[in-house]
């Protein structure tokens, strides 16, 4: 009888052992899946924790593209994004300092000359700018949806 | 002590049931997959393909795009309208955060508006040579006004990831 129990209670364990062991897989988004968080600077964030694994500097190269490698549509879009971050950056901020020193000089008597260029081309650098920013945040993006729908496969 | 026998086979048995008698098939001997869950696998990427979301950014606007083929069901940002709490609903805590989005949004392009207008006439007093006291005032108020507008902006945005990334996950079949 004692046998025949402990038959049945290791049968019982066992079961559960295989529904936990199924579930273990549920998690797998929880535990893996990335985000992009965007307070205070860009990162890339994993699972539920939150836990940083990438913080997108403006100056070099981020990396995204190796975090990804594992899915090959991820990489293709993170290319994307490591071409564009780096020169919409520096495009947008060499444009809003221009715009700064042109509101410095407008107040100037007289006016210096080139106070009647800086403005267009200010503008013009900060348009260019956050539209290689614009292909790049949709690189981004892009890179973290197929990322975590190849978690699927 | 049998009916404390029965009791653990019963339990047993309850416990394979409950989680589908997959889970019991689902493995051969070896641990390794086998065509069920390949197949569970394969149902809960194409759900992901068909109903996951993600934001493309568009001059001050995101669209919100559905599934692998990019259908934009709306659009958010600078003043713009769409029920995103509708959409991510199935979500509770995609709807937390869709609030957060919206309140957000709102104050940051509000703040934001505000904040380019007074440096816009700033500039236009301090370019018609007027030497009016007011033009660093505005300038400065204005550029403050878009730095805390931006904060909010940034934040609603950081929501808007969390939001879509929370409805994903809770996505059936997941």
């Amino acid at each position: 009888m004692r046998i025949l129990f402990t038959a049945c209670l290791l049968t019982g364990v066992a079961t559960m052992g295989v529904t936990m062991e199924s579930g273990g897989q549920v998690t797998t988004y929880d535990e893996r899946a990335l985000r992009v968080d965007a307070a205070p600077g860009l990162r890339i964030v994993r699972g539920v924790h939150d836990s940083v694994v990438l913080n997108l500097s403006e100056f070099r190269r981020t990396g995204l593209a190796d975090l990804v490698a594992s899915s090959p549509k991820a990489a293709a879009a993170a290319e994307v994004f490591e071409k564009n971050y780096r020169p919409g950056s520096l495009f947008a901020g060499a444009g809003i300092a221009l715009f700064g020193l042109n509101i410095g000089l407008s107040s100037m008597q007289p006016r210096p000359w080139i106070a009647g260029w800086l403005l267009p081309v200010s503008v013009g650098l900060i348009v260019y700018g956050g539209y290689r920013l614009q292909l790049a945040y949709r690189g981004l993006q892009k890179a973290v949806w197929w990322y975590n729908r190849d978690l699927k496969s | 002590m049998l009916a404390l026998g029965v009791t653990a086979l019963t339990a047993g048995s309850l416990a394979a049931q409950t989680t589908g008698h997959t889970s019991a098939i689902t493995r051969n001997q070896n641990g390794s997959p086998t065509l069920p869950a390949q197949s569970a696998t394969k149902d809960s990427a194409q759900v992901y393909d068909s109903q996951a979301l993600r934001f493309e950014s568009r001059w001050g606007s995101a669209d919100i795009i559905r599934g692998s083929k990019g259908e934009v069901i709306g659009t958010v940002g600078w003043f713009r309208e769409f029920d995103l709490e509708k959409v991510l609903q199935s979500s509770p805590r995609a709807l937390t955060d869709a609030q957060e989005f919206r309140v957000n949004n709102f104050r940051g392009s509000l703040v934001t508006a505000i904040g380019a207008s007074l440096v816009t006439i700033g500039i236009v007093v301090a370019s018609n040579n007027s030497n009016n006291a007011s033009s660093p005032i505005l300038i400065i108020a204005g550029a403050g006004g878009i730095g805390w507008g931006l904060q909010h902006l940034n934040r609603s945005y950081a929501a808007l990831s969390r939001a879509i990334w929370w409805y994903n996950r809770d996505l059936p079949n997941r």
